[in-house]
This record gives C-alpha cells, structure tokens and sequence, in this order.
C-alpha cells in the first residue's frame, strides 16, 4: 500500500484539515485587535522613534502583504501556494527590519516596537494552511533576529530587558498556541476523518481487494495490452529480445500474484491497511480470512472498538508501541444451531490495563460476541467468542444483509 | 453524539493547556529578568510557578475542573504575593502579572467551556480574577488592570467558542467525503468483480506472457501472434467496459447465462492447446452444467494443469477425464511424462500449489497431485457442483 494515508488521498490537500475555516476565520480577527493596537503603540512613541517614515513604510508593507495573503487564502480555500507565504514571510521579515532599525536608540525597544509585534504575530494567518513546525520556526526566525538586533543596541540595559521580553513573548506565544490548537484539531479531524472512511470498508465482500489493488490490476492489464498488441501487430519481432521477455515474465508474475492476492483479503485488513493511523498500531493475524465471515453489525462494532482502542494507545505512554494483535481463530461447529458457526477472536493490548481501556470498548465488544477478558504479564487480552452464519466450504460467502 | 461531545471536550482541554501553559511561560520569563529577579518576593512565586506548571501539564490528560482552578489559583497566590510582598512593585511585576491574569488562568479556565453551563462558571471566574487583580494593584492602575482581564477572558472564550463550534460543520463536511469515499469503494469493488469475473480471459492472458517470457519457443510464430492479438483485443475491451461475450471467435469466453455448459468452453481449450503443440484427448461427460463463477476455476484449474504438461512433462498428450455425481465435478489431468517428485514442486512459489489449489480451495473444490520421476503426472481436481 502507499505510504500517504487515504485522508490526503481523498481531501487532497496536505494541510488544510476539514473544518479549519471558523479557526483562520478567528486567527483574522485575532490579528485585527493586535493590529489596532500595535498602531496605538506607533502613535504613542512618535517622539522616540528615530524614523518614523521607515516605520511607516513597514506598517504599509504589513498590511498590504496580510491583505493580500488573506484574501488568497479566502479564494483558495485555506490554501496557501508555497511561493507566496515565502514572498510574504520575506515582507514580514522586512517591516521587523525596518521597525528596528526605525526605532533603533529609542531608549526601551522592546516597548518601542510595535510593526514588528504585528508583523510576527501575521504569521498566525498561516497556522492552518502550512504545518506546525513551519509556522514556529518562521516565527522562532523573527524573534531570534529581533532578539539579536536588541542585543547590539546601546539601549539595552538591565532595566527595560522585561519589556523586551515581554514583547517577543507577544511576538511568538500566540502564534505558537494558535499552531498548536490547530495542529490537535487537525489530528483530530483527521483521526475521525480516518474512522469514517474506515467503516466504509465494512460493506466488502468476505475477501475483496481495495482502491489501489484494483487500481494496480488496471495498470498491470493495460501494459499486459499494449505489449501483447505490440506483439500482435508486428512492431515487436518474435523471438523477442531478452529484455521484452523479461518484462513479459514479470508482468506475468505480477499479475499472478495480483490475482491470488486479490483473493486473500478482509474487510478488517483492508480497513487496517488503507488506514495510516490504524496500521502503526493494529496488527491483524488470520490466516484463515475468518473476519470476513462477521455480519455487518459486528464489523461495525469490532471496528469502532479498534479505534477506540487506538485512541487510549495514543493518550498514554507512547514508548510501549508493541501493537495491539487481533487474532482469529478458524470457524469451528456451533453447539447453538447447525446454521451458525462459532469463531474465536482474541484481542492483545499490551501494556494496558482494564482502566485504561475506554468503557465504549466493552459495549462494542458485547455487539461482537461474548467476551472474556483476562490480565497477563504484559497487558490486558480479551477473548470473544461470536457466532457467525455458516459458511459452507468455502469463500462463497457473502456479508449478511 | 456522545463520542463526539468526548473530542470537543478533549480539544478544548488541549487547547486550554496550550493557551494556560504560554501564559505562564511569559509571565515567568518576564519576572525572571533583572528587575525583579532574585528578589524576595520573586522566590516565594517560583513554588507558586512550579505548581501552576504542574496543574497546566495535567489539563489536557484529565478530565474534571481541579487543574485548571489549581491554575487560576496559583495565579492568584503569585498576583499577591507580587503586590503585597515586593517593596515596590515595578513594570516587571506588572506586564508579569497582566501575562497570567490576561493569558494564563484566561487560557487554562477555557478548559470550564468543556462542561455543562461552562461559560456561566467561566465568566464568574473571570470576575473573580478581575477582583483579585484590582487588590494587586494601585488604584490608578486598577482600570487598566480589569480591561486587560477582561479582554484576556473575552478573547479566550472566543476561542473557545470557535473551537467547539468548528466541530459541527466539519462534521457535515466529513460526511461528504465519506459518500463520496463510499461510491469510489463500491465502483471499485465493481470494477474489481468485473475483471475478476474475466477471469478465464486473465488466465489465457498470463499464459500467453508466459510464453512470451519464454521468448515462444516451441510455439510457430503465427500461433502465437494470433492469440497475443486475440488477448490484446480482449483486454482492450476489458478496458472499455464492453460485454466480452460479444466478442466473435472468441470460444473461450465466460457466456451471460447463470449456467454453462462445459463442452463448448473444453473444446476451444483443445483448440488452444492444439496450436500451442500439446495435444489434448478427452475422455467422460461431454456436458456439465456449472455456476459461472465455479465453471471459472475450474476450467482455470485443467488449463493450468495442461500448461504445466506442455511445459514439463516432455511429452506431447495430455489426458483429461471428467466425471461427475450428484455433489461434485471431477477432473483427472494425466500425462504419461517424466514425472517429477512431488515435495520439491510444492515448495515453488508460483506453481500450482498456489494458482491451482487455492483458487479451488476458494471456490470449496481441491486438488490433489500424484507424480513420480518416470512415472507421468495425475492431477485430480474437484469442485461441488
């Protein structure tokens, strides 16, 4: 399976989580009172400030470059091309410059700043179009060169430092707090996003094969085409040469392989697999593709306790990353009636313990089965034992309606 | 909705931690600069620090409001200490304290939104902490002090207000995503029957790469050029969604009936392994009635079967004989070749134990191997009817 996750696949966009409008809509707004009062700042300091039209100039340039910047974002739908936020960080980069150097020898700069202030905390505007770590490093940029500049002033002196420091507090914090409260509601959104799509899963077949499998059947079929027509139609000699039969062997193996694996997967496994948040965590053991026997309603359950369980592992310690097992059993006989079978399924959780597990798991689980929980050395195990529809010999089988 | 009143809630915690950790970093760092460092007043904050950092560390893990009001406390203790204990509190002490009652214990108590009638609890604590903050303070700073709480509150309600009220609409968008996400699935689930039910034609497919990769030797050129244009052909229309029995010429092909019969489809398998120098004799039932799907692999199964005679046998007959009772349909695939011995093939990876005995195994049927060096091949094959 691919190494990008199916929530990128689907929403398409790296960093722009669903529903992050009303947060940039507030980040807007947030930046606005800072703004206003930052220009408050500027007014209040005229007298001090070397040069008022450097600083100006800077409060012209920020507006400008957050104008434009939000309304791109706006038009782009929380998108923000890579091209223009470096365009626009190199703007918010000049204004620093020029209010430092605007109110250089003012004798408290960090109190005298103000453009800069505004400048830095722009950078809040970008919180949901671009990740976390790029925001605070640009703004940790900022600060640092704001900080080094104060340092090779004459003014500074062991008086006015709390002014400084408070200021860059104001220059970063907000934009580090905003970065990340959007970066946990974006996990969020992408874990629930995740869930939701996984379910989708459940209305396979006993064994199926996913999007990219099918996908890559397609592509192994049409280059199967255009050799064998090439071969049909003359344009490749026969006997071909080495390396046509070459590919002509590995094709053919692909598809044999294509073929048979197709065969051999589950709705669980799929889900698991399509799922880059499932798949760190979740390891699935059945060998005898029994999960596919499951009736809808207990796939639902089954799956919703998985996640819920994903979710714990997440909470606590991340440094017992053993992953959490699922194992079938083969369906055996059911003493209930001659239409059912029964199946075992046992569920690892290492390094846990029955309170840390959500009380949602345990209703998911009775949805399932009957179920058995037990501590071991190493964690907690539960065994459920479930009845399924019959299967009669073989794969034929399809979901219960 | 329960499940989803939990993750709003924990947001919101993790948003408080976030917003009441920065003010408490702020305030310390600017407390900790010359002015007010090392003094009296600043060392009876500190344990009043660690206790707040402790209280915020532990909002986003736990549930319940005891952390964030231990914050808003340590808040307090800290306000006081710094106004009554400090000889004369300067603007270190001041932009220190505006830091925590205007961004810290703001922050941490959005945490109290999460609850029932939270933004009640919410602003009767905000009117508490401007109280304490008019105490710290001089009299002619004490309007500034309350506007700068005051706002510290409103901006974090807004924020939290923002929070929570994301969560419905991308909840919608969501949705939206996963029908579409859930048509794509059943298209492609779809499309995977649809190639999955040309099965024969991907099984004549694989043999004729096969024989390519083989460079076609012991196959005449003309042969093999007609059926890599026949399996060129079929793909293509694979490709285009058209119905592949209309297809002219093409015998071997899954007919549109539920049932099929077996005659005409073995014929045009003779047919095919006639070209391709293996002759096949038949023997037993002329007519058997099977399920498309079964009729599939099995005839998948003997033309595998017959494939690995032309290729290893060494000889150039190949008997099948086909039986039938009331349950199942048998086939014995026999050949008077150099036979092989049998544990040495079971280990190949793509042989037969694979491609032959799983896709009857999944259709509920078997296959059995007999062979010896010198002593010919049998296969036996079974599936229900």
């Amino acid at each position: 399976m691919s190494s990008t996750g199916f929530v990128e696949r689907v929403t398409g966009r790296r960093h722009a989580a669903i529903g992050t409008r009303r947060i940039w809509l507030g980040t807007v707004i947030l930046l606005g009172l800072q703004i206003v009062f930052d220009f408050a700042t500027t007014l209040q300091h005229l007298d001090v400030i070397r040069d008022a039209v450097a600083v100006f100039t800077a409060w012209a340039i920020v507006l400008v470059a957050d104008a434009s910047v939000i309304v791109v974002t706006r038009i782009l739908g929380e998108h923000l091309p890579n091209w223009l936020f470096w365009l626009w960080y190199t703007a918010l980069a000049l204004a620093v410059a020029l209010d430092v150097a605007g109110s250089w020898g003012a004798p408290n700069p960090g109190e005298t700043l103000s453009v800069g202030v505004s400048a830095c905390l722009s950078l809040i505007l970008a919180v949901v179009t671009r990740s976390t770590v790029q925001v605070l490093s640009a703004a940790a940029g900022l600060g640092a060169a704001t900080a080094l500049a104060w340092g090779l002033t004459d003014a500074y002196s062991a008086e006015t430092v709390h002014d400084a420091v408070f200021t860059l507090c104001q220059m970063l914090l907000p934009v580090a707090v905003a970065a990340l409260i959007t970066d946990s509601f974006r996990r969020l959104m992408r874990r629930e996003t995740e869930e939701m799509l996984s379910h989708s899963a459940i209305a396979a077949p006993r064994l199926t094969v996913g999007i990219e499998a099918s996908e890559q059947l397609a592509r192994l079929d049409l280059a199967a085409e255009s050799l064998l027509s090439a071969v049909a139609d003359g344009r490749m000699r026969l006997p071909l040469s080495d390396e046509v039969a070459k590919r002509a062997g590995g094709l053919a193996t692909e598809l044999r392989l294509h073929l048979l694996a197709s065969r051999s997967k589950t709705w669980l496994g799929l889900a698991i697999d399509e799922s880059t948040l499932l798949r760190q965590d979740v390891r699935l053991d059945d060998p005898s593709a029994s999960a596919g026997l499951l009736g809808t309603r207990q796939r639902a359950a089954l799956l919703s306790a998985i996640w819920l369980l994903h979710d714990e592992r997440g909470v606590s310690s991340r440094s017992g990353h053993a992953p959490i097992v699922l194992g079938f059993g083969e369906p055996t006989a059911a003493i209930e009636s001659d239409s059912l079978e029964a199946l075992s399924i046992r569920v690892d959780i290492p390094g846990s313990t029955r309170m840390m597990i959500d009380p949602g798991v345990w209703e998911h689980f009775a949805q399932v089965g009957r179920y058995r929980e037990a501590l071991d050395g190493h964690g907690i195990r539960i065994d459920i034992h479930c009845l399924v529809p019959a299967s009669r010999g073989a794969a034929r089988g399809r979901t219960d309606t | 909705m329960d499940q989803i009143q939990a993750k709003r809630d924990r947001l919101l915690r993790q948003a408080a931690r976030a917003y009441g950790a920065a003010g408490l970093l702020a305030s310390f760092a600017v407390l900790s600069t010359p002015q007010s460092a090392g003094s009296l007043a600043y060392w009876m904050c500190v344990p009043f620090y660690i206790l707040g950092g402790v209280c915020v560390g532990m909002i986003g893990a736990r549930r319940g409001i005891a952390w964030p009001l231990g914050l808003a406390g340590a808040a307090l203790a800290i306000a006081l200490t710094l106004a009554f204990v400090a000889p004369s509190p300067g603007s270190a002490q001041g932009l220190a304290v505006a830091a925590l009652l205007g961004g810290g214990v703001p922050g941490a108590l959005l945490a109290l939104l999460a609850m029932r009638r939270g933004w009640l609890w919410f602003w009767l604590a905000a009117l508490a902490t401007a109280a304490a903050a008019l105490l710290a303070v001089e009299p002619a700073l004490r309007p500034l002090a309350a506007s700068v709480v005051l706002l510290g509150f409103a901006i974090a309600h807004g924020v939290g207000y923002l929070l929570g009220s994301s969560i419905p609409p991308a909840l919608r968008q969501m949705a939206e995503v996963g029908r579409a996400h859930r048509a794509e699935r059943q298209a492609s689930e779809l499309e995977v029957q649809r190639r999955q039910s040309a099965r024969l034609l991907h099984d004549t497919v694989l043999a004729t790469l096969t024989l390519l990769a083989h460079s076609g030797r012991g196959v005449s050129e003309e042969a093999l050029r007609e059926q890599a244009k026949n399996d060129a052909h079929l793909l293509r229309q694979l490709r285009l969604g058209e119905p592949l029995f209309a297809l002219p010429g093409a015998g071997y092909l899954p007919e549109p009936v539920e049932e099929t019969t077996l005659g005409t489809t073995l014929d045009s398998v003779k047919e095919r392994f006639d070209q391709l120098g293996l002759d096949v004799s038949w023997h037993g039932t002329g007519k058997v009635l099977l399920p498309p799907g079964v009729l599939d692999g099995f005839l998948f199964a003997i033309t595998e079967c017959l494939e690995n005679v032309r290729r290893h046998s060494g000889v150039s007959l190949a008997h099948v004989t086909i039986t039938e009772d009331e349950r199942v349909v048998r086939a014995m695939v026999t050949d008077a070749g150099r036979g092989f011995e049998v544990e040495s093939v079971a280990t190949e990876r793509l042989g037969l134990k694979e491609s032959v005995i799983a896709r009857l195994a999944e259709l509920g049927g078997s296959a059995r191997l007999f062979s010896a060096p010198g002593a010919g091949t049998t296969v036996l094959l079974e599936v229900p009817r």
